[in-house]
């Protein structure tokens, strides 16, 4: 018994090591360059391979990293140079990869509670446990939720790190986007201080073009999504919301939308000539799906039930298209215009045009436990879905704790939609 | 201070003097509620960032919507569960009040709730002014520029909705009205660094009416107040027992009646129904510059609500304010789902080496949870004696 317990330990502490070690990611990424994993695009092949990359250079460059939050503008860390880490997206990776409970088990163990936002508790676990690397500073903006603030700011408190905010209004007027403004070089100054960087004005004009080509490419990308015979689904297209959290900025980026674009193209012809058959019924999804593994997956489920996910609001292209020549005004104009953000009306306005460019049949709305923005807004879609007269289904769940999830009741929810859109 | 002499100190029984002197107080304090609540031109607010000088200038009531105590069966049909039982609580309170009493209502985006609360009020409100003031997150400088054109904003749209010229003197003279309501108040609070002569329930009650009663006619409420403390100060009529620093969400009055039954003496407190609401720093009134910027910094230099990004901070301050009021426990009180005090309680608890501190989690109606709350309430209370 008690050598099982040290074996378990020994186990647990060579896996943290390995983890932390550059080198491992350094592995991983030659066995995905040299076909030992198999995906069913190259563009996802291209997006792992980066995501690698990224977190190789977290823990080799740990004493330059900042952690970001989500919506943070990662175009300003990329023409500085400084490494960055997004513990919201390393819970996601860690509940696809299973780990996930031991991650909040550890927060939970340490008195937080299970009715805040998983994504964050989960990321609470793993810097509790010391899975991520070390942070020099902690930048997080105020959108979407009040979580990602207060979370960074917990962190920054705790480990005595400089807290940098981008306080983004709800407001899109002119005052608005000078404070944007005022702001990003203020963060700017500080990350200079701490990074030991200097910002060069040609480095952020370029962060700003690639991020302005990543958005014309997503946008082509969304254009083929809208293709009946497109093959790529939530289920797809989940993972390369990594790219909108953490890529934009990088010339990768543009680079893995674009080869996604042309794959898409060819997977749409062959599927035109082998004349298959469009999904039965197409879904808008609202919120992200379930991230953790399980045999009853409910996108699969979807599937096999001839229905599809055929989009996700999180891939929407909101923002207008960004100018290098005045890259901190395209970045504050970028961090306003996100739609989610502020009034519930700009939520409305944006569900309404996807579900008629994308022509679906009907929308979930996935309300994740702890999300007190997304579950907030549910009766005013509600309201304003059945005003329009487009089919609303509501589930309940979690996107990162399984704990959360009954099987039979989401079953039981879908086959009645289904029936219904039938 | 340990428990014989706690024993010692317990309050001495009200005198037939003492009790005429409160009832006096509080009969006015309820009038003058009373005729807050029969006014037909109130403004409905519920942060304690909303700049009520802007409201009362133009000729207005400021009236903070509290929440309604008890079960939110309506509020719940149009805001989700896992919004926070204040939120649920406020709209309940509006859906019951007599909506002709109202001219509108001012809201923040104090918190996610917040904003789902105004797109709820809006629906109910719709024939009413109804403005949503974007705060920051931050005191930086330009928080407070951009803060300040909020509030200009705010005012011209308000006297445009009332057909009055915005007037920069009568939002001066409700600034020089407030500010002395409050330094008054907050004196009342550094008063009890030394021996408590007065509840902190009753403290707070009076805090709560200072939002609700025009600032002039509240001064009158304040007059009797203050010299019903200093009467029980020269009667050197103190309460004992464990000197508690109370913090968190905004909670409702039953709490602290219990933490007070129970033994527990309510020294000081950070909550926006309480001490924070007047814990201002002191600006100096007049000057050259723009009255909106002297609001704009008043209000983001004060005692941060667990929202802004300085209230992390600010927990290094706390030991110090621990010991100047002599602080034997600490008694952190979040509502269910209100997570800026959630995640600074997380901290505040690691923070804290030298003093116990009670995490307490309810909800603002305290419906059913009242045995729960008392029994962990005395157990702390039991442990600070022993």
């Amino acid at each position: 018994m008690v050598m099982d317990g040290l074996k378990a330990k020994t186990l647990y502490s060579l896996g943290r090591q390995l983890l932390r070690h550059p080198f491992f990611y350094f592995l991983c990424q030659q066995a995905i360059r040299h076909g030992l994993v198999k995906y069913p695009y190259a563009a996802r092949r291209m997006l792992i391979d980066y995501g690698l990359g990224q977190i190789k250079e977290a823990f080799q460059h740990s004493d330059k990293l900042v952690w970001s939050s989500a919506f943070f503008p990662t175009e300003i860390l990329y023409a500085l140079g400084v490494t960055h880490f997004s513990p919201e997206v390393a819970s996601a990776v860690t509940a696809s990869l299973g780990f996930q409970e031991q991650f909040l088990a550890a927060a939970e163990s340490r008195w937080w509670g299970r009715d805040n936002c998983s994504f964050h508790r989960c990321a609470m676990g793993g810097a509790f446990l010391n899975f991520f690397p070390q942070a020099k500073a902690f930048c997080a903006s105020t959108h979407l939720c009040d979580g990602a603030v207060l979370l960074f700011n917990n962190l920054a408190a705790r480990y005595r790190r400089p807290f940098l905010l981008l306080d983004t209004p709800l407001k899109q007027d002119r005052g608005a986007l000078n404070y944007v403004i005022q702001q990003l070089r203020s963060i700017i100054a500080s990350l200079e201080e701490y990074s030991g960087k200097k910002m060069q004005a040609h480095r952020l004009e370029e962060a700003v073009a690639h991020a302005e080509a990543a958005r014309q490419a997503l946008v082509e990308v969304n254009r083929l999504r809208r293709e009946p015979l497109s093959p790529f689904s939530t289920r797809d297209a989940v993972a390369f919301l990594y790219l909108y959290f953490n890529g934009l900025g990088s010339p990768v980026t543009p680079r893995i939308y674009h080869t996604l674009a042309e794959e898409l193209q060819e997977k749409i012809n062959a599927a035109a000539e082998a004349s298959l058959r469009p999904p039965r019924i197409r879904l808008l999804w609202l919120h992200i799906p379930p991230l953790y593994r399980s045999n009853n997956n409910m996108l699969a489920y979807l599937e096999a039930k001839g229905a599809r996910a055929v989009f996700e609001e999180f891939s929407h292209v909101y923002w207008e298209p960004m100018d290098p020549a005045r890259p901190l005004e395209s970045i504050a104009r970028r961090m306003l215009s996100h739609f989610i953000y502020g009034p519930v009306e700009r939520r409305l306005k944006a569900i309404k045009r996807m579900v008629e460019d994308l022509k679906v049949d009907g929308v979930i709305h996935f309300s994740h436990w702890g999300c007190r923005q997304n579950c907030g807004s549910v009766k005013a879609i509600r309201d304003y879905l059945k005003q329009e007269d487009i089919p609303l289904l509501l589930l309940d769940g979690d996107c990162i704790d399984s704990r959360n999830y009954a099987f039979g009741q989401v079953q039981t929810r879908i086959d009645g939609f289904l029936e219904m859109l039938a | 201070m340990n428990w014989e002499t706690w024993q010692r100190a317990t309050p001495v029984a009200q005198s037939h003097q003492d009790e005429r002197q409160r009832e006096e107080y509080l009969e006015l304090l309820e009038r003058e509620e009373e005729h807050t609540r029969s006014q037909l031109e109130k403004i409905a607010w519920l942060c304690s960032y909303t700049p009520v000088e802007i409201i009362a200038a133009c000729g207005l009531v400021p009236y903070r919507l509290l929440a309604a105590e008890g079960q939110t069966l309506r509020a719940d049909t149009i805001l989700h569960p896992t919004l926070c039982s204040y939120v649920r609580g406020a709209l309940e309170n509006a859906l019951a009040i007599d909506a002709r009493t109202l001219q509108g209502a001012v809201l923040l985006n104090s918190c996610n709730a917040a904003g789902h609360l105004q797109h709820a009020l809006a629906a109910l409100y719709s024939q009413k002014f109804q403005y949503f003031l974007d705060l920051p997150h931050s005191n930086s400088d330009a928080a407070i520029y951009f803060w300040a054109n909020e509030l200009r904003q705010f005012h011209e749209t308000l006297a445009c909705y009332r057909g009055i010229p915005v007037c920069l003197d009568a939002l001066q003279q409700q600034m020089d009205l407030y500010r002395i309501n409050r330094e008054r108040l907050a004196a009342l609070y550094a008063d009890r660094k030394g021996e408590v002569f007065v509840r902190g329930s009753a403290l707070a009650r009076l805090v709560q009416a200072s939002m609700v009663i025009p600032a002039a006619r509240f001064a009158k409420v304040l007059d009797l107040f203050e010299a019903f403390a200093e009467e029980q100060k020269e009667r050197g009529k103190y309460y004992g027992g464990p000197r508690l620093f109370l913090l968190g969400s905004i909670m409702g009055a039953a709490t602290m009646e219990i933490i007070e039954t129970e033994g527990g003496i309510l020294v000081l407190d950070d909550l926006c129904t309480g001490y924070r609401a007047v814990n201002f720093k002191a600006v100096p009134p007049g000057g050259a510059e723009s009255p909106y910027l002297s609001l704009a910094r008043f209000y983001l230099g004060r005692s941060p609500c667990a929202r802004m990004k300085d209230s992390f901070a600010a927990l290094d301050r706390l030991e110090q304010l621990l010991l100047d009021y002599r602080i034997d426990g600490v008694i952190l009180y979040y509502l269910k789902f209100c997570d800026p005090w959630y995640y600074l309680g997380q901290l505040l608890k690691e923070r804290i080496k030298h003093i116990p501190v009670l995490i307490l989690e309810g909800e603002y109606t305290g419906t059913g949870r009242s045995g729960q709350l008392r029994t962990r309430i005395a157990a702390f209370l039991e442990m600070l004696k022993a």
